[in-house]
């Protein structure tokens, strides 16, 4: 403001301050802006000739070409306007020369790269020369090579009449001919191809990483949203299906469907719903939300159940028998808690269909459809018994009847005798299974008292109940193994099964054979198990240990010999492994323990310690016993033993007689001692004393031990550790060190590497002589007298010398080929 | 050009891969980029070049198995016919004349002979008892000394070449030329009883009556290693020709072996019950077969020292064992010799010789079909069909060598001899590298300033015997032991049979010392 009052002298004064203000604002609006270099020449007069150039902007400055356009296109002034070009032709100014240093910097920069990549040419050579076997100096030598006289001289042959049929036979192997080397690819064409290969690796390389990439994402919007526009893209591609190709259309409609619907029926969606996580948000205090989400998790399980098939699903209508098992958790039938009522009213249907399925045999027809309690009933025994409620397979109908003919000896004597006389082929199974079953009659109340006990914790304990389960455990042991009158006892597998293979008319004849089999098998086994048992007793007493696995009735015929296992022998069953749930059977888990328990005794004796077995350790090879000639008893000539073969004889004497002293034993404690030495001790810092009584007799505390004797680690483990009756020296110092390597040379890192590297002798007398003189051959072989010169660009360049000088030498026929080639 | 297709063998014949292996040596390089520790390229690429040189070598030798053109001659039986049964007068009727010339028997006086041949079969050498030396040619019958050392003899040997000769006398051992002239007596090797040649080391190997083992390097003369075994009168000493050990046979049923390096045996075996009354290893080292007074004769398996791989009950005690290069195993019971041939993995016996004394000495001869027998009364030669190895090779050792060939062949033997330091268990041990002592030597650069040590792995490549480990045999393991338990079970089962059918067994009775005069049960 002050400007403007102060300067309002003279128009020069006002355009310069006009022009300054004008430049001010500019400034104010626009940052800093360099300005154009301008020459000011300061002039007092004022003239058309005396430019003043300092107050004008560049925008009201007449250019030349202004000026010049004034010329126009007319003709007449083409010289002038030619000129006037040619005068606004900017020419193009050399740069100022670099300061030399840097130039000759510069100039060494690019020295440097060229000479890199040229010199890249010999890495080729040079690397082959470095990895030759052999390398010959100088390196360019004409071959010598000449074809070998019998090709030479067969050019002069006439072949006769056998050799020209032989060779007609048999044509004459010819040596593959080197490829010709054509270029069907010029060199830009050849790198123009690499580009393109490198180009399409490249891309391909990207495309891999961005799928991983991709696939990596865990985001579930970013998914989303890919499969939005996946869908989308569907939609369009199907939208543009549907007019071109209707029937592709409808296919594809089809396909989307199905892919909806298994989308569906996998139930993905549960807990996705609006629904679901409504409930989902009110559930933690709303019961009946919770409830309802149960309820649909419940049922989404349901449907997801794989539906197992099973196989008695058949027989099931047949044989009723057939129990369900108990680890199907989702099964109504088993999961409901029965009342007393319930209970009892099974029962009495129990004892309705046991007397309508006996008059029904009677009649022999085909079983009848079993009523659901039933089946009930018997998951319910099988929940009571649960080691015995599967059979292994669907009962055969002979076994069946079995069963049913023990029921009814225990429950009525009279109605058995009955049956008897009414059914004949029930009575020929009973006729086999009489012996048994006598047996067990022998001690029924015995058994059902067990039961009862065993059965003592669960619920619903009714009489018949425990008989069924009597009844159960019957037919168990018909079809597995007899229950007698000692607490448990084996029957051999499969007698019974071939009972029950039998076919009923064979049964008859059989069937005493099969008596006086099983009883002899029974009461040896018998026998024998109580003699086991007495023997072990003792060791049971001591080892018994409830194991878990056994809680159930079984625990009451097994539960004295429940003993710990004891330590692990090599021979692992999986039988043992069987919990409550498993099908397996109880025989088998009794020989099962059977066997543990001889193996507890043979554990005790042999050394299982050691994980690693020598297994030739036991094979012992049976002695063969040869029938050699026996020699004839020499009566020595007098002479001819002298007191040196006396003595050897005497020897053999002394060496019978002492024929047993132990030499095994002696050698093993001299192993032992060996061992031992080779070991060296742990180191004991224990102070007497310290801490605790000191004196004679004094044991030293675990704790102590455990603390201050420092244990020296185990290095490698001897090389006759597991070599039975041998003793291997480990050496100190042996001395063939001196001859061995003790370093690892240069590229090597690994004295594996390097040992196997040395591992192939190179010797004459280890491998052929040919393979011996190359394999010695030297890596450089010189001409002696030969100046070796440096390698020059010849090098580089592939030549076919030997190639050309076989062509002209041997086959006349291919230079000619070839010839017209070239010609071409 | 169209007809190349149509050839039948293009290029050279396939080796198949069992030969391959049965020349390779192992487990090669591995040098792939990711695998090798080997980085440099260029390094990894030379090393690959050596790879194949290696393979290359293999094939050709397995190659060279095609010149091995001689057949192994064999005892054929006809239906009903044993091999046993030909008699050696049925043989030599029935073989060519020079083979028949093979056959014969030579009556001698001095009492009990031993014998030895030289390493190409062509030379023998008999020593009686009392005194009698006789070196020749038997297959020409021409004798090159006989002389009678008015000593007591106890064993013979020959030295590298069939020049040389050194004898076991009543105190020193001695060494005669092929004049019979003495050119050496050995008085630090006294009171000798065996005599063993290492040709390899040009070492003699000699056990005493005082226990002592003495190893004398005949190329310089000097002892190398002498010391007491302790193990009381060596009777039974054998060499082990594929690593040089030479293997004692003691009186406690123990087979020691021992090296001129160590005073300790290097293994020891048990091998019987009762003293080792001879002991014989196979010459391409695999075998060794002992046998004992209670008419065992057992078969080892001397690479692993394991065994026994046969166990053989004779019907009397073999008191001489010998392997012939093809692996017949030849026995001598009093005056009968037995040969016994391994078919199908299993000992049977093959020829039957009986002598009208007892044997004191037997050997096979190399590269012939003989056996060689000494007894009291002289020295029989017997044909052995099959026993003798027919492909000779002459480089190594020539049965038809010609004097200058012997000297030849005497200066090659002396350049390529062996140092007595490298005699070891394991002949593959020289190849290996001593980490011990590499171990040292990188910790002590460790704890050098400013030096960077290099990164070694020091896993050995020999990590396991051969033929052990793989799951293939971890599994076979299983299955026997699993058996054996099984076994164990049945056994056990089987013994509380036993006891339940009521015979209870007294407990033994205790005599202490003289529980070896009770009835033997089992």
């Amino acid at each position: 403001m002050k400007d403007i009052d102060f300067d309002y002298g003279s128009d020069q004064e006002v355009s310069e301050n006009h022009s300054k203000l004008l430049e001010a604002v500019s400034q104010l609006d626009k940052g800093q802006r360099v300005k154009k270099p301008q020459r000011s020449e300061p002039s007092l007069e004022v003239s058309e000739f005396h430019l003043v150039k300092s107050g004008v902007s560049e925008n009201d400055a007449v250019g030349l070409q202004d000026l010049a356009k004034t010329l126009g296109q007319k003709a007449t002034h083409a010289d002038i306007s030619k000129k006037f070009s040619a005068t606004q032709n900017r020419s193009k100014v050399l740069a100022k020369p670099l300061e030399k240093p840097a130039a000759e910097r510069i100039k060494r920069v690019v020295g440097f790269e060229n000479v890199k990549k040229d010199l890249n040419k010999w890495n080729g050579i040079v690397a082959r020369n470095r990895t030759a076997e052999k390398l010959t100096f100088p390196l360019r030598q004409p071959s010598m090579k000449v074809d070998g006289s019998t090709a030479f001289i067969q050019r002069f042959r006439i072949q006769s009449e056998l050799e020209k049929e032989l060779a007609a036979l048999e044509p004459k192997q010819e040596k593959p001919e080197e490829k010709e080397e054509e270029f069907p690819l010029t060199l830009e064409e050849i790198l123009q191809r690499r580009q393109e290969t490198a180009r399409f690796r490249a891309q391909q390389s990207y495309k891999e990483a961005k799928a991983h990439r991709q696939n990596k994402i865990k985001s579930k919007k970013f998914h989303r949203i890919q499969r939005k526009e996946r869908i989308k893209q569907q939609l369009k591609e199907f939208e543009e299906l549907q007019k071109t190709n209707p029937q592709a259309a409808l296919e594809k409609l089809q396909q989307l469907d199905q892919a909806r619907a298994q989308e569906r029926m996998s139930l993905r969606h549960k807990s996705t719903g609006q629904w679901a996580k409504n409930k989902q948000v009110r559930a933690k205090y709303n019961k009946e939300s919770r409830q309802a989400l149960a309820q649909q998790l419940s049922i989404s399980r349901e449907l997801t159940q794989k539906v197992q098939k099973d196989d008695n699903s058949e027989d099931d209508d047949e044989k009723e028998t057939v129990l369900p098992s108990a680890s199907d958790k989702e099964n109504p039938w088993v999961n409901g808690v029965k009342t007393q009522s319930e209970i009892d009213d099974f029962i009495s249907g129990y004892r309705k269909y046991w007397n309508d399925r006996n008059k029904l045999e009677k009649e022999k027809k085909s079983p009848e459809e079993t009523p659901k309690k039933i089946k009930k009933s018997t998951k319910q025994n099988a929940k009571v018994v649960p080691k015995i409620k599967e059979l292994p397979n669907s009962l055969n109908p002979v076994e069946e009847v079995i069963i049913e003919d023990l029921n009814n000896t225990n429950h009525d004597l009279e109605n058995k005798d009955s049956s008897d006389s009414e059914n004949s082929p029930k009575l020929q199974i009973n006729s086999v299974t009489k012996p048994k079953s006598s047996k067990q009659k022998a001690s029924p109340q015995k058994l059902s008292e067990k039961l009862k006990k065993g059965s003592a914790q669960q619920t619903n304990s009714s009489s018949i109940q425990q008989k069924s389960v009597e009844s159960k455990i019957k037919k168990k042991s018909k079809t597995k193994k007899p229950i007698s009158t000692a607490e448990w006892s084996v029957t051999p597998l499969g007698s019974d099964d071939t009972v029950s293979k039998c076919s009923p008319s064979k049964i008859d004849k059989i069937d005493d054979i099969f008596d006086a089999m099983e009883d002899n098998i029974e009461n040896r086994i018998e026998k024998k198990l109580q003699k086991i048992k007495r023997k072990y007793k003792a060791v049971l007493s001591t080892d018994e240990q409830p194991s878990k696995k056994k809680k159930n009735s079984q625990d009451e015929y097994t539960g004295d010999l429940g003993f710990k296992k004891q330590k692990r022998v090599p021979i692992i069953d999986e039988r043992m492994d069987e919990t409550a749930n498993k099908t397996a059977s109880k025989a088998t888990a009794d020989i099962v323990q059977l066997k543990k328990l001889a193996q507890s005794k043979l554990s005790s004796t042999s050394n299982t310690k050691n994980p690693e077995i020598d297994p030739s350790k036991y094979i012992n090879v049976k002695p063969k016993y040869m029938k050699s000639q026996l020699p004839d008893d020499i009566a020595a000539g007098d002479e001819a033993i002298d007191d040196n073969e006396r003595e050897e004889e005497q020897q053999n004497i002394i060496s019978e007689a002492f024929a047993d002293d132990d030499v095994v034993d002696e050698f093993r404690k001299e192993k032992e001692e060996e061992v031992k030495k080779g070991q060296p001790e742990n180191l004991d810092l224990t102070l007497p004393g310290w801490g605790s009584w000191g004196g004679k007799n004094i044991k030293v505390s675990s704790r102590k031990k455990r603390r201050f004797i420092l244990k020296f680690p185990k290095d490698v483990p001897r090389k006759d550790e597991n070599k039975g009756d041998v003793i291997i020296l480990e050496e100190k110092d042996p001395k063939i060190k001196e001859h061995q390597v003790s370093e690892v040379p240069f590229p090597f890192t690994s004295v594996k590497d390097f040992e196997a590297s040395i591992r192939a002798p190179i010797g004459r007398t280890f491998v052929p002589e040919n393979a011996h003189k190359r394999l010695i051959r030297p890596a450089v072989v010189t001409k002696m007298g030969q100046v070796i010169e440096p390698m020059d660009e010849d090098a580089l360049i592939k030549t076919n010398t030997t190639k050309v000088r076989r062509r002209t030498g041997a086959n006349k026929k291919r230079t000619a080929t070839k010839k017209k080639r070239t010609g071409k | 050009m169209e007809k190349t297709e149509n050839i039948k063998y293009p290029g050279k014949a396939p080796v198949s891969k069992e030969k391959l292996e049965k020349y390779g040596r192992g487990e090669g390089l591995n040098l792939k980029k990711g695998f090798s520790r080997v980085k440099n390229k260029i390094h990894r690429q030379r090393l690959r070049v050596k790879e194949r040189v290696i393979e290359n070598a293999i094939e050709q030798a397995a190659r060279t198995e095609l010149l091995l053109t001689e057949d192994y001659g064999i005892l054929e039986k006809d239906a009903g016919e044993t091999t046993t049964q030909f008699k050696q007068k049925q043989i030599a009727s029935n073989v060519d004349i020079t083979s028949a010339a093979k056959q014969f028997e030579l009556q001698l006086e001095f009492g009990p002979y031993c014998l030895r041949y030289t390493r190409n079969g062509r030379y023998l050498v008999l020593g009686g008892k009392m005194g009698h030396v006789a070196a020749f040619d038997w297959v020409t019958k021409k004798l090159s000394c006989e002389t009678n050392v008015m000593e007591s003899v106890h064993d013979v040997a020959w030295l590298h070449i069939e020049t040389m000769f050194a004898v076991a006398q009543k105190e020193w051992v001695y060494i005669y030329d092929n004049q019979g002239i003495e050119l050496h007596c050995l008085k630090r090797m006294n009171g000798v009883t065996q005599l063993e040649f290492l040709p390899y080391h040009f070492l003699l190997a000699s056990s005493s009556r005082d226990g002592h083992l003495a190893w004398l390097d005949v190329s310089i003369g000097q002892i190398i290693s002498r010391y007491n075994s302790r193990l009381g009168s060596i009777s039974v000493m054998t060499q082990n020709p594929s690593n040089a050990i030479l293997c004692v046979g003691g009186s406690n049923g123990v087979v020691s072996m021992w090296s001129p390096n160590s005073q300790k045996p290097l293994a020891k075996m048990l091998c019987h019950k009762q003293a080792i009354s001879s002991c014989t290893i196979h010459p391409h080292g695999t075998y060794m077969a002992t046998s004992c007074p209670d008419r065992t004769l057992k078969v080892w398996d001397v690479r692993q020292l394991a065994g026994p791989v046969h166990t053989v009950v004779l019907r009397s005690a073999a008191q001489k064992l010998c392997y012939s290069q093809r692996g017949l195993l030849g026995a001598a019971m009093g005056n009968v010799v037995e040969v016994y041939r391994e078919s199908e993995g299993e000992m049977t016996s093959y020829l039957r010789h009986k002598a009208s004394w007892g044997i004191t000495g037997m050997q096979f001869c190399p590269y012939e079909d003989v056996l060689g027998i000494t007894t009291a009364k002289g020295f029989a030669s017997l044909l052995v069909p099959g026993s003798g190895e027919a492909n000779f090779d002459a480089l190594e050792v020539n049965p038809f060598q010609t004097k200058s060939q012997r000297r030849e062949a005497e200066v090659k033997a002396l350049l390529d001899k062996l140092q007595p330091e490298l005699i070891t268990l394991d002949t593959t041990t020289i190849a290996e590298v001593d980490i011990p002592t590499l171990q040292d030597k990188i910790e002590a650069k460790k704890k050098l300033l400013h030096v960077k040590p290099k990164k070694i792995d020091f896993k050995p490549r020999k990590t396991k015997a051969k033929g052990k480990g793989g799951t293939a045999k971890v599994i076979k393991t299983k299955k026997i032991l699993n058996e054996l338990a099984r076994r164990e079970t049945a056994e056990a089962m089987r013994e509380q049979k036993m006891e339940e059918s009521g015979k209870k067994k007294e407990e033994l009775k205790d005599y202490g010392v003289l529980n070896r005069f009770l009835p033997k049960t089992n």
